[in-house]
Order: C-alpha cells, then structure tokens, then sequence
C-alpha cells in the first residue's frame, strides 16, 4: 500500500489533470493565441482599421480563466462534478500543508506564507515580455511571428476540440 | 498489553475508517470539490458518501455548503483547519508506527 503523503500526491495530480481532461482550457488558450496572431498580422500588414484591430486585442484579451470556468461550470461540472481549480499565481496554505506532507516532515511548525509574485515583480515581468516580443518582431518581422503564432493557437485549438469531444462521448449527460 | 499498542487505540476513529479516510484525503488535496467529483474520485454510492460527510461535518472536520445550480443540487464541501490539522496527526502517527526503524529503536 502507498504512504498517505504519496496518496494525496495523487489526489492533487488527478485534480490538476481534472482541469484539462475537458480540453477546454486548451481550446480556450488556442482560439486566444489566434486571435493575438491575427492582431499582430493586422499591425504588420497595416491595411486595416484601427477598430478591427483593437477588437482582436480585445478579443484576446478577454479569452482569459474567466471564460474557462463559465464554460466549465456549463458543460463539465454537472457531468463530472467540480473541484476547485488549480491555484494560478501563488502557493496557497494548504500547499505548503502539502508540501510538508510530501517530505515527510510534519513537524508542528507553523505554515509558512505562499511566495506570492509582488505588483512590481509583475510588472517588471510584463515589461520584460514586451521588450523581448519588441525585439523578435523586429528580428524576424511581424507576419513571421503571426504565422508561428497562428500555427500553434490552431494546433493546440484542435487538441483542445478534439479532447472536448471525446470528453462529450464518455460523459454523456449532467448527473441528476 | 505494551503501552505502543495501547496507543494504537487514541487512533482518530473519525478518520480511521476507510471511506472517511479516502474523503479526507482528497479533500486535503484540493482546495474544495463537489459531491460528484468525491463520488467518483471515492466511488462510493450518494447515501454513503452522504453519510459518512454528515459523520466528518459533525466532528468539525469538513465544511459542506448546499445550494442549487439551475435545476441542479450543488453540495461543495472543503476540509476544515481542524480536519486538516487531525488528518495530519493521523498520517503522522500511522507513519511513526509502521515505521520499522522505529521498532529496532525501541530494542536497542
């Protein structure tokens, strides 16, 4: 029999797959990456409207973790149930409960806080990001970068369809 | 009887029993979690499930919230400081006890 610690490992593992057995969240991050794709070719190419292009943006903008779980309380919660989903930015305290578990050091110590990423740290992060993505279109040029882009954002949104879909079949009805 | 097996007996009973300890586990894995999500994550039937969260919810170990989605029930249940803090000491002493390096300790 396995240790409790290596049990509820397992349990936290088979919560986090919950999260992307549906394929929604990858449908969702796919159709995201197109649309910045088709905003970044939009900003190359230069012959559309400004308000087409900041719909994209927009577009992409709001595909967020918002949209995951709306479409998730919809379709897989009221067939498969609802765990609470992963944490997104930092450790919580029942992580770091965890945490101790796993290496089997459950001393009475008290929990340490989460190391959560700082408003500057988060900024600095975004900036960084923006300078980077700044340098690779001036490298490689914009309709290069919304090709690549596009590619992946429809790959993953396939991924995303196709394990929706295999969700659907095993799982036919909302539980009563 | 030796005093280490009379400490088997202040085992936590509230956990001790399977379907309950199987609960407990997945709840102080995740955050919080549904009925049906512990129903198939723990298969076992709506009453048993039902029951055993009533004896968890009694003792203070578990936080059950019931409400409705649509047409459909909603029971989220999440473990509680408490129940988290009596699972930890659970796991600690079933770990200290099956701990063989333990038993040649007392030996020597």
């Amino acid at each position: 029999m396995a240790s409790c610690p290596a049990i509820i490992e397992q349990a936290r593992s088979r919560a986090r797959s919950y999260w992307r057995a549906d394929g929604i969240p990858a449908l969702v991050r796919g159709f995201q990456t197109m649309f910045w794709a088709t905003g970044i070719y939009m900003l190359g190419h230069g012959s559309h409207s400004r308000f087409w292009q900041e719909l994209v943006f927009w577009l992409a903008i709001c595909l967020d973790r918002g949209v995951v779980l709306s479409l998730k309380s919809r379709i897989t919660y009221p067939r498969t149930g609802y765990v609470a989903p992963p944490p997104q930015f930092h450790a919580t305290h029942d992580d770091f409960v965890l945490l101790r578990l796993n290496h089997n050091d459950l001393a009475a110590e008290p929990p340490s806080p989460g190391p959560k990423i700082s408003l500057v740290g988060m900024v600095a992060l975004v900036l960084a990001a923006y300078a980077a993505f700044l340098a690779l279109v001036s490298l490689v040029g914009p309709r290069r970068i919304a090709v690549v882009l596009g590619a992946a954002g429809l790959f993953l949104t396939l991924y995303g369809a196709a394990k929706l879909l295999i969700y659907l079949r095993q799982n036919h009805g909302p539980a009563e | 009887m030796t005093p280490a097996l009379q400490e088997l007996a202040s085992l936590d009973r509230t956990i001790h029993e399977p379907a309950r300890l199987m609960i407990m586990t997945v709840l102080c894995a995740v955050s919080e979690a549904d009925f049906l999500y512990l129903q198939r994550e723990c298969g076992l039937t709506q009453g048993n499930l039902s029951s055993h969260l009533a004896k968890l919810e009694d003792a203070g170990y578990v936080f059950i919230e019931k409400g409705f989605k649509g047409k459909y029930p909603l029971t989220i249940c999440s473990s509680t400081s408490a129940g988290r803090h009596a699972f930890r000491e659970y796991v600690q002493k079933m770990q200290a006890w099956l701990d063989p390096r333990q038993e040649i300790g007392h030996k020597g």
